[in-house]
């Protein structure tokens, strides 16, 4: 390999790894939108990485169609008229996804392109998210739930459990916190109106729901440090 | 009504027993089930679980109206231990969120 080839392919290798760097947090953000609060670490999923990576090689590609003299649109949106490579690699990789998700890539206000693409993969990344979310509350809730039971009533599972979430979202946004006030609301209102009994059908399903809105808006930091709880 | 969706919710907390969302919601059990009805209608959700085929319009019946299919029936206590029937957000309803 010649000597002239290494800042070319350090520079497409620069623009890769930080197009691959801005789509993973893009992707938090706007799944932070929609989930409130990303319950799993987003960098960590299969479908996250993929589409950081399919993002990436487009800003690779797309690197060798610069030269820094902005002679052509994607250099001009791309390179910023860096002739460096290195700095140029950079500049690629923060800029792509704008390309990527430009107007361009959308006619009469429908995503096409690439910006239909990389909504299509947030769909993925999400799906995955949630199918994973759902496997780790339900193995959480039935590991923890007969400990939660066994609480009652001295601490009351439903006092700490509210008063963990309370804590915890008062740092949140005012939405959020209203978005969760009302769901606690309307699930204390459901309060079984029978005697305590942990056999009781209808004391599980509450705990449950309980234990299940703390973990999707408050995480499990809720019951850290609980007695019994894993 | 709630101050916020049933999408709201499916779409911040993601997969969900029937009976852990009819709690959430301030509706009582038949109206949060006839929201659900009308949002799966709209492909806006789906459905697993045993109860799932209790969700689909009845065949026989033709109603015009999406969302109003006649289908079967629950009773109360059913919605209320439906811990084993899961309401999902659709991959329809994640790309309206992404497309907004």
């Amino acid at each position: 390999m010649s000597a002239v080839d290494i800042p070319i392919l350090s520079g497409a290798a620069l623009a890769l790894l930080f197009a691959a760097f801005t789509v993973l947090y893009d992707c938090h953000v706007s799944i932070q939108d929609i989930l409130k609060r990303v319950p799993l670490p987003i960098y960590r999923e299969r479908p996250a990485i993929a589409v950081a990576l399919a993002c990436g090689l487009v800003a690779a590609v797309a690197f060798f169609f610069t030269n820094g003299r902005g002679d052509s649109l994607v250099d001009s949106v791309l390179s910023l008229k860096q002739t460096n490579p290195y700095l140029r690699g950079l500049s690629v990789g923060l800029m792509v996804l704008v390309l990527i998700r430009s107007k361009l890539s959308n006619f009469e206000g429908a995503a096409i392109g690439g910006e239909w693409a990389y909504n299509k993969g947030r769909e993925w990344v999400v799906e995955s998210l949630n199918t994973k979310w759902w496997a780790f509350k339900t193995a959480y809730c039935n590991r923890n739930l007969p400990s939660a039971l066994a609480s009652f009533p001295d601490p009351a599972f439903e006092t700490q459990v509210l008063a963990g979430i309370q804590a915890i979202i008062q740092v949140k946004p005012q939405l959020y916190q209203v978005f969760v006030q009302s769901q606690i609301t309307n699930v204390v209102k459901s309060r079984p109106s029978i005697p305590f009994d942990p056999a009781s059908v209808q004391w599980e399903i509450y705990y449950r729901t309980l234990m299940n809105l703390a973990l999707d808006y408050a995480g499990d930091a809720v019951f850290s440090g609980w007695k019994n709880f894993s | 009504m709630s101050s916020f969706s049933v999408v709201d919710l499916l779409q911040s907390s993601g997969p969900i027993a029937l009976n852990e969302l009819v709690m959430r919601l301030s509706e009582g059990p038949q109206e949060a089930v006839a929201a659900i009805k009308i949002l799966q209608s709209e492909g806006m959700v789906s459905i697993s679980g045993p109860l799932a085929k209790k969700f689909l319009p009845l065949k026989s019946v033709q109603e015009p109206t999406a969302g109003a299919a006649a289908s079967e029936a629950f009773t109360d206590d059913e919605i209320m231990r439906a811990s084993d029937t899961v309401i999902a957000p659709s991959r329809a309803s994640l790309g309206r969120m992404f497309s907004r």
